[in-house]
């Protein structure tokens, strides 16, 4: 509904921009081949779209606007059609005097209308309604010839340097094999105005350097254009060696080398022990693990690092976190539904074992999205009961399903084709048919749930029609499922190595974990007006994970031995504009349960959840702590589970979190809790020296600067033996950015 | 809407949370047959404990010792808490199994409690910090065929207990948990455990959290790979801190089928069963059935290998079918049974349904009923019968409610596993060959799926039940403490059998009282299913405890009907009205105690309460000896549409109160008998615990037309002037001397000039005058009701009527100042 909400007020504030101006009169359009006289569909509908009538913010709202209602962005023409010609005589339409006809008035200014003046008399606009209403506005027949598809001329713009300009055109196909140029009936937009801006006319305009897209909108149609923007000033030369060293390396250096990016230079030993770590386990190096490497002169010392920490459990138990996340893994106890404390620890221990066992991805996703039984017996089966929590709703699971594995939002089609994308209500209700035979119980234990499947449901009804729609993979065929059990086509699909929605979806979450965003970002909004940062990325490594066999810590692994990950943050001149083509490594804030470990770590302090066996760490809490709070994890944004949506969890820094951590009890009560440094200065034989850099190497896996450590050491002054004198050297660390973000 | 709901809820589930109860426990938990256990009960208020009241034979208490208190306060609330120290005699042929029983004080029956009785000796946990014999090396041996009474330790990990058994290849090794069933305590506690067997080494070789037969509690059978140390280990499958968290582990060598097929068979004959789920039992088994139809305990393996808990199977007066497959289409059906049969089968694999076809006459009234999840088969029947050559069902059914599995007593969220078992009635109209089908909700199918199908003919029943007058079914509400020479009152409500038509009027026979308690109460009808009886106990009668039934007689004798009693309860509930065990009876305890301190009498009033009316109830005590304790007095039953003020407290100065009743414009006319209950106030308030609770006698309660109506008009006054409003009166019936009327919800600046005017039963009109200050506010009042009261018999009675507008009108010729 938000979205929606948004979408509408673009369209609105772009129609205004487009008809306010006093841009010259564009030429009629090319006839159409083999047209008899206009049409509505053809000729009528593109214009309510192109001047915004239809528009979630105007007439295109679910409730119309100003008396009159048109269905959003057109996708209910038989609708519109009787709303316009029948549905108040002799108002809308007056086919005596047709230039008296309101919806021309309207659209003229020539009688008060709240949208104002939206195009002129002398537009082709304009002719274009006169003459369906002069023509004595005649419906369609059924065979009118109804647009397939579009196309951007060009596909691609590489421009160098700001003010270059560049016309596109759009050509529509329509289902009889004619094209007709529509670049004065489509709507344009640019992901990202500072690099290549578009106007009304198609016309494209070059910015700051970078790369983006424009996109444009006719009918049910849209489709993006990639424009690159190269410098101009500077000599560019990639350094001689910097040499790829997989696959990411050379799909990642590639597209730089066409942005003219160079990447940053590789991070030091303390920055990756620290980064791996925290990226793969979710915990700082202990100080014994952070020496032990340090010193380690092994050249191949990184890689080892990777498989050890690959082969850990808390990699399985940081998974299982950011899948809780995901799959809305919470509890309420004795609700109807049953997510009792017991179901959902049940689903997360299994999680955490799928992990842990390192089941292929294809295979965790394909058990829950078919799963039958009892959510005890059978913990997969929580799926069902977790993602849905309370009345099972087919439309809400067919959503989750879509962002959950996919990563495409679908839900804009349940009232309305999707206006950024290319899914329709046909898609939609197709899809859902998939999961409408679901049916769950109650046990003979209430809190336990049985799910199970009625292979005869009928299937989803279209929402205009009534009319039932068969269940459809999205973009694909219509299995046949009568008898069965559809999901198990739904999931032979989806999880198909073949299948590029599932592999990119699972690969780009994998991706974000090491680099604080995805390729598509976020990573659960796959659509056409969200494309790739890079296509080949995306499709190398989505390629790459189904080639593994949705071996996931292959994936990782590559991820990590990649020059790319192992990047600097420090940025150079030509890559410190870049934050999205992997150039360097990103400032992360650390999730909320992996600070608070760390933090738990760094101070050799035990945090206790209620609800959970002592010891368990913030990773491991099965429900992310939601069913008893806790103060900590909520104010650093650990995700309120409420939806599958991935920006449920929140990274960004806030104020509250600051306040906290400088005034709240959690790191001084850790301090005064820890008892590490009475034990580290127990012999007597430390100097402050040896004391600053152990705490530096617990909170920063490094050791201080020179003058860091001369400034510290100072502060102690002549109280090098007392753990009191440290204390606030300790606080000050654990408040430092450093500290709290992963670089 | 549902946060409101849910905030509801927890106010209500946190309010109950913290009810005190007489008896909190009784340990040890269980004890073995044959042999004489000390036993503790744990509660508060258990001052001058007499008996031990047992529902079944088997057990006797001995040496009951006065009661110790350990502590003043319990939850925050001054209240004696201790316990009463015992010995329980098992006799060795007592029932195993659950013994619901009450200790009874010379105050009160308490609330009743559970022991376990168990076939082999029992020994201790000897753990006594969290972790003492958590892992196979600090396991605590025991031998072979006993009973640990344990207990999971709340602490901030989770605890688990491991014990050593020695055993030989080839050998069977039985587990069987008893911890929910034992319902330690009335609320809360989670106890569900989960069991595991361990190799010396620490390697699991059988587990075990949940089954069909037992539901919660664990049970293994398994056979034995190798010669050595095994350890069975008993523990939380996940953390969720437990609250006594008592349990009984059987480990032995005892034979522990999950299912005995077919579930039933007729009455004394030998059945041929298997079992399944045992580890070595030979599993085709001859036995025999009792001669007494019903469900049936069965205990499979000899003497020395009987499992703990037996598997239920039933027994029927009429003769058994088995299924013959493939009996999987309509067509396959076996051959028409006449009616009543029962058909056994299995839903062999997913997806398999069985047909069996029966004869059946137009118009006969039956009853149809499975038997599957409530006797440990994992089958989720649904059944539909159709006519043999039809495609359309006559009917289908798949769950059933708790009434229609004859508890007849139950919250709407008690679950019990039966409940998946469908029970309907069913009216054929015409007579010929039916087929009934059978399958698994869920299309899940196996070898232990199985099922028994019971079709016979309508057993009309009427049975009676003590009724909470408080959405929760607390303890409070089955105590039956009748004070000598005094008076009690329960409300009964009375329940209708599945299929069972309640006609004409009901009378109560108390059957089980002790000579001088005698009951009274109004006629139950099927519109009238819930009054209040009252007991009246003779002051010659001792004290005593027993059990009764209140049976349902028709007043007209040639209904013939049978009746009983039943009471269900729950324990381990759990917030939002879960529980995890319930113990359905079928009679109610009572316990003949001590005198009350005080009696009360309410005065018979001499006038009606009429409706849309309010009258007073006048409500007497009688003080004995120094008695001077605070009391409070209210009805816990009032007729439809009649309602009271939340109760009223009598302080100790004091001997009369009066306590209000209204009456709503629907309340039904007529003459209803009512009784007035006053509770003493130490102890527990809520729960009731440590109250002294004794009824007036019954007093008729007139609900009757009012005396008139008034009509008032819409009538209009403005600011700063007097005005009238002249109200029509109707007079419906004569009322003496003068009553005084007055208007009420008059907006404010408005008031009845005095005095107020005055009316005898003659009049017609009656007229209001008013005056309205100058800052009345200007606008439209509606609700407004005039208020008639009047004398009759020497009584104040007060009544409502009317309903009129009244508008206020700005000043004329004073233009409103202008408001920004």
């Amino acid at each position: 509904m938000r979205t929606f909400f948004r979408f509408g007020l673009m369209a609105v504030a772009l129609s205004a921009d487009v008809f306010a101006s006093d841009a010259p009169v564009p030429a009629p359009a090319p006839a159409l081949a083999g047209e008899n006289g206009p049409s509505f569909r053809r000729d009528v509908m593109p214009v309510f779209f192109r001047a915004g009538c239809n528009s979630g913010g105007c007439h295109g709202s679910a409730r119309g606007k100003d008396g009159f209602r048109l269905s959003l962005f057109g996708y209910d023409p038989t609708g519109d059609y009787f709303r316009i010609t029948q549905q108040m005589a002799g108002r809308r339409i007056n086919l005596s005097v047709p230039e008296e006809s309101l919806i021309l008035m309207k659209s003229t200014g020539k009688v008060p209308h709240t949208g104002g003046e939206l195009f002129k008399e002398n537009s082709e606009y304009y002719q274009a309604i006169l003459k369906w209403i002069e023509a004595g506005t005649p419906d369609d027949s059924a065979d009118v010839p109804v647009p397939t598809g579009i196309k951007i001329e060009p596909e691609k713009w590489v421009v160098e340097g700001a003010g270059k300009s560049l016309t596109t055109h759009v050509i529509a196909t329509y289902s009889d094999g004619t094209t007709r140029d529509i670049t004065k009936l489509a709507l344009f937009s640019s992901n990202n105005k500072n690099v290549a801006d578009i106007n009304e006319h198609g016309v494209v305009k070059s910015g700051k350097f970078g790369a983006t897209y424009i996109f444009a909108r006719f009918n049910k149609f849209t489709l993006g254009a990639e424009a690159i923007v190269l410098p101009t000033e500077g000599n560019f030369q990639w350094p001689g060696d910097l040499k790829p060293r997989n696959y990411i390396d050379e799909l990642v250096q590639s597209k730089l080398q066409k942005l003219r990016i160079i990447p940053s230079k590789e991070c030091s030993d303390e920055q990756f022990v620290r980064r791996i770590h925290l990226d793969l386990i979710g915990l700082p190096p202990t100080p014994a693990e952070c020496r032990a490497f340090l010193a380690d002169m092994d050249s191949s010392k990184r890689e080892k690092l990777i498989d050890r920490l690959l082969a850990r459990d808390e990699f399985a138990d940081l998974w299982a976190a950011k899948w809780g996340e995901w799959l809305k893994l919470l509890t309420d106890q004795n609700n109807n539904s049953g997510n009792d404390r017991k179901s959902a620890m049940i689903y997360h221990a299994w999680i955490r074992d799928q992990f842990k066992k390192n089941v292929p991805l294809d295979e965790f996703v394909r058990t829950q999205v078919t799963s039958v039984g009892s959510d005890f017996q059978n913990p997969a089966s929580n799926f069902y009961m977790m993602v849905p929590p309370s009345n099972y709703e087919p439309k809400a699971v067919a959503q989750d399903v879509a962002q959950l594995f996919t990563g495409i939002r679908v839900q804009c089609a349940e009232c309305h084709n999707h206006p950024f994308d290319r899914w329709t209500q046909d898609d939609y209700y197709g899809f859902v048919s998939f999961f409408t035979g679901i049916k769950r119980k109650m046990s003979a234990d209430s809190r336990e749930m049985y799910v199970y499947n009625d292979n005869n449901a009928a299937p989803m009804k279209h929402l205009l029609d009534g009319r039932p729609m068969p269940a459809k993979l999205l973009g694909g065929a219509a299995p046949d499922v009568k008898g069965k059990d559809p999901r198990v086509a739904f999931a032979d699909w989806l999880t198909s190595p073949e299948n590029t929605l599932f592999r990119n979806n699972m690969a780009n979450r994998v991706w974000d974990q090491f680099f604080g965003r995805g390729i598509v970002e976020p990573v659960d909004d796959f659509r056409i007006s969200n494309p790739p940062s890079n296509h080949e990325l995306l499709d190398g490594i989505g390629t790459k994970l189904a080639e593994y066999k949705f071996d996931m810590r292959r994936l990782v692994r590559d991820i990590c031995l990649s020059r790319t990950y192992q990047t600097s943050s420090t940025v150079n001149a030509s890559n410190k504009g870049d934050d999205a083509q992997f150039s360097h490594a990103a400032l992360r804030r650390l999730r909320a349960d992996v600070l608070l470990d760390s933090l738990s770590q760094a101070t050799d302090t035990v945090t206790t959840f209620a609800g959970v066996p002592k010891g368990q760490r913030a990773v491991q809490v099965y429900d992310g702590g939601r069913r008893y709070g806790s103060y900590f994890l909520k104010t650093f944004g650990l995700s309120s589970r409420e939806t599958v949506c991935a920006c449920e969890t929140r990274n960004e820094p806030t104020f509250g979190q600051t306040l906290h951590l400088i005034n709240g009890s959690t790191i001084q009560g850790k301090i005064a809790e820890s008892k590490f440094l009475e034990l580290f200065l127990k012999d007597g034989k430390k100097n402050s020296n040896d004391v600053v850099d152990e705490l530096y190497i617990r909170a920063l896996s490094r050791k201080p600067a020179a003058d860091e450590q001369k400034k510290l050491v100072e502060l102690v002054g002549s109280q090098a033996g007392d753990k009191k004198a440290y204390d606030d050297i300790f606080w000050a660390i654990l408040n430092s950015t450093e500290f709290m973000f992963n670089h | 809407m549902r946060s409101v709901i849910f905030t509801l809820l927890a106010t209500f589930t946190a309010a109950c949370w913290s009810a005190q109860y007489y008896v909190e426990r009784v340990e040890p938990r269980g004890g073995q047959r044959g042999t004489t256990v000390d036993v503790t009960f744990h509660g508060t208020l258990l001052n001058d404990p007499k008996e031990v009241l047992f529902y079944n034979p088997g057990i006797e208490a001995i040496e009951i010792q006065p009661f110790v208190e350990t502590s003043k306060e319990m939850k925050g609330k001054i209240t004696a808490t201790g316990t009463v120290k015992a010995k329980f005699r098992i006799k060795p042929d007592c029932a195993l199994g659950e013994h619901p029983l009450r200790l009874i004080t010379a105050k009160s029956s308490t609330d009743t409690v559970t022991f376990w009785v168990g076939p082999f000796p029992t020994v201790d946990e000897k753990e006594k910090k969290l972790g003492d014999n958590d892992t196979p090396e600090t396991a605590q041996p025991v031998a072979l065929n006993s009973t640990v009474h344990g207990m999971i330790l709340s602490g901030d990990v989770l605890d688990k207990d491991c014990y050593s058994v020695e055993m030989k290849k080839g050998q069977r090794l039985s587990v069987e948990v008893e911890a929910t069933r034992l319902g330690t305590l009335h609320r809360g506690g989670e106890f569900d455990l989960c069991a595991r067997i361990l190799t010396k080494a620490g390697k699991e070789i059988a587990k075990n959290d949940d089954n069909a037969l037992l539901v919660h509690d664990p049970l293994i059978s398994m056979l034995i790979p190798e010669d050595g140390t095994y350890i069975v280990e008993v523990g939380q499958q996940m953390f969720y801190g437990p609250t006594s968290a008592y349990y009984r582990l059987h480990i032995g060598t005892f034979v522990r089928p999950m299912l005995v097929y077919p579930l039933g068979g007729q009455v004394g004959e030998k059945l041929n069963v298997k079992l399944f789920g045992d580890a070595i039992t030979e599993p085709n088994q001859m036995i025999e059935l009792p001669k007494q139809p019903g469900d049936f305990a069965y205990f499979a393996g000899k003497e020395n290998e009987t499992p703990p808990s037996a598997n239920t199977l039933r027994v029927s007066t009429f003769p058994n079918v088995m299924e013959v497959e493939p009996n999987d289409t309509q067509d396959k059906a076996t051959a028409p049974a006449s009616v009543p049969v029962a058909f056994n089968g299995i839903i062999e694999k997913p997806g398999d349904v069985d047909y069996f076809g029966i004869h059946a006459e137009k118009g006969a009234n039956l009853r149809i009923r499975v038997f599957a999840q409530g006797f440990g088969s994992p089958l989720d029947a649904k059944i539909w019968i159709r006519q043999i050559k039809a495609t359309g069902n006559e009917f289908e059914k798949d769950d059933s409610t708790l009434a229609e599995r004859d508890h007849l007593q139950g919250n709407g969220r008690w679950r019990s596993a039966d409940m998946l078992d469908p029970s309907t009635t069913w009216i054929p109209r015409v007579t010929g060959d039916y087929v009934i089908g059978i399958d698994d909700t869920r299309g899940q199918g196996g070898p232990t799926y199985a099922y028994r199908i019971e079709i016979e003919p309508v057993h009309e029943k009427v049975v009676s039940q003590l009724a909470p007058t408080n959405s929760y079914p607390y303890q409070y509400f089955f105590r039956m403490d009748l004070p000598q020479g005094n008076r009690f009152v329960r409300n009964v409500t009375l329940a209708a059998a599945q299929g069972t038509v309640m006609k004409g009027e009901y009378e109560l026979e108390a059957v089980g009282l002790p000579q001088g308690v005698s009951i009274s109460s109004a006629r139950f009808s099927k519109d009238q299913l819930t009054l209040p009886v009252l007991f009246t106990i003779d002051p010659s009668v001792k004290p005593q405890s027993g059990w009764m039934e209140l049976l349902a007689r028709p007043v007209d004798k040639a209904v013939k009907i049978d009746s009983g009693s039943t009471q269900g309860m729950t324990f381990v509930d759990r917030r939002g009205g879960y529980a995890w065990h319930h113990v359905f009876l079928d009679k109610l305890a009572f316990a003949v105690t001590e005198q009350a301190p005080y009696s009360i009498e309410v005065t018979q009033p001499t006038v009606s309460l009429v409706q849309n009316g309010e009258l007073a109830l006048e409500i007497h005590v009688k003080r004995n000896g120094d008695f001077k304790g605070v009391i409070d007095v209210q009805t816990d039953w009032l007729p439809n549409g009649v309602t009271r003020e939340s109760g009223v407290t009598i302080p100790a100065t004091s001997d009369v109160a009066k306590l209000s009743l209204q009456a709503n414009s629907k309340a039904p006319a007529g003459t209803y008998k009512i009784v007035v209950v006053a509770t003493t106030l130490e102890g527990d308030r809520e729960s009731g615990t440590g109250n002294t609770r004794v009824a007036s006698s019954f007093i008729e309660l007139r609900v009757s037309e009012p005396y008139l109506t008034v009509q008032i008009p819409r009538s209009s006054v403005e600011r700063g002037h007097h005005g009238k409003i002249v109200c029509e009166l109707k007079q419906n019936k004569e009322f003496q001397g003068e009553a005084v009327c007055t208007l009420k919800r008059l907006p404010h600046g408005v008031t009845i000039i005095e005095p107020l005017p005055k009316i005898t039963s003659k009049d017609k009109t009656v007229t209001f005058n008013i005056d309205a200050a100058p800052e009345a506010l200007v606008g439209l009042y509606k609700e407004i009701f005039c208020e008639i009261t009047l004398t009759e018999n020497g009584q104040s009675i007060r009544q409502q009527s009317g309903s009129g507008i009244l508008r206020i009108d700005p000043t004329r010729g004073v233009k409103a100042a202008k408001v920004d």
